[in-house]
């Protein structure tokens, strides 16, 4: 084998497995979107982002209804079941809807504001020191919470 | 005039309570608080939301959208309420109860289809003023002995479509709750 051949080799089995990551986070990308969390705090240097595709939140909820004993479960039943239905109902109406915000605070030091966007569910947090940003993408969200309710 | 975060908070649960149904796709509730500290509070919220919330609140809380009338008046039985209605509805438009004291002034009348509610505090520095269609008082004292029908109120004031339903304008505050078809009105 020259080593040229050699290297096309490696170039080729480089390129498949770069292609295959691309097309993986492509593909959790295009099943669920991405949740997002994104924290600053200035005072003590902090930064922190951390994106949770909702297709691994879905892989983690169909392991967990393996994993873990029936009677966590049966706890999470009690405690999400009976409002469930009502929290999937409203996402799904939330999803219906234009894009607005839904509540917005704000005082002297604080801005709060809970909006939908481009089909997520966006949280903004400004305080003095400290700021939030949560994104979570609501069909994702939805389906995630009937698996769960499903299981429960 | 301090408007306290509870009764904020039952102002906003009437109102959620008392708005939304069948044509609702377009129709908004908006709360807005302004202090003259600065603080801002807007909520929008979409009609559609709210029915489907009261249809889906799990049934001990609330009971096919109906709850009762003694968990919440302790001062008249669901039938003086009823009857009390009765008698409001069946008469003319026409000013019911009106109160002079020195620094405040109640007044509860019906006109144009509408109960309205008007109280003034030291002159007019406080006001606050309510109007809620007859119809959805109706609607809301419809349902069977002790209950209260939220789900048919809901109806009726989507039927009434856009209008004021609270306005409060006090000395550090301003608060207004109102319906129409815009998703971020002001």
């Amino acid at each position: 084998m020259t080593a040229k051949r050699l290297l096309i080799i490696i170039s080729a089995s480089f390129a498949v497995v770069v292609l295959g990551w691309v097309a993986l986070i492509g593909a959790v990308y295009a099943w669920g979107g991405v949740a997002t969390v994104r924290v600053h705090d200035q005072q003590e240097g902090l930064n922190i982002y951390v994106p949770v595709p909702m297709a691994l939140v879905d892989a983690a909820v169909a392991t967990g209804a393996i994993v873990i004993p029936e009677e966590e479960w049966l706890d999470l039943d009690v405690e999400l079941g009976e409002w469930g239905p009502m929290v999937r109902g409203l996402l799904k109406e939330l999803e219906e809807c234009p894009d607005f915000t839904l509540v917005e605070v704000e005082d002297d030091w604080t801005h709060v504001k809970v909006y939908k966007q481009n089909g997520s569910l966006k949280v903004e947090v400004d305080d003095q020191d400290v700021t939030v940003r949560v994104s979570v993408p609501i069909r994702s969200a939805r389906r995630t919470l009937s698996r769960l309710t499903r299981f429960v | 005039m301090r408007i306290r975060v509870p009764i904020l908070f039952a102002l906003l649960l009437l109102c959620l309570g008392i708005t939304g149904s069948a044509v609702a796709t377009d129709l908004w509730l908006h709360v807005r608080v302004e202090e003259n500290d600065g603080t801002k509070v807007k909520v929008n919220v979409p009609i559609t939301m709210v029915e489907k919330a009261i249809a889906m609140v799990p049934q001990e809380h609330l009971r096919h959208g109906r709850i009762h009338l003694d968990d919440c008046c302790d001062d008249l039985t669901p039938a003086e309420l009823r009857e009390l209605w009765q008698e409001i509805k069946d008469s003319p438009d026409m000013t019911f109860v009106t109160v002079e004291e020195d620094d405040e002034s109640v007044r509860v009348w019906k006109e144009a289809g509408y109960l309205k509610v008007q109280v003034r505090e030291q002159g007019d520095k406080e006001k606050v003023d309510v109007q809620v269609p007859l119809r959805v008082v109706d609607a809301l004292l419809s349902g069977e002995e002790d209950e209260l029908n939220i789900e048919a109120a809901i109806q009726a004031l989507v039927e009434e479509g856009e209008g004021e339903l609270v306005t409060v304008t006090g000395d550090d505050e301003r608060v207004r709750v109102w319906v129409d078809n815009i998703a971020e009105a002001d």
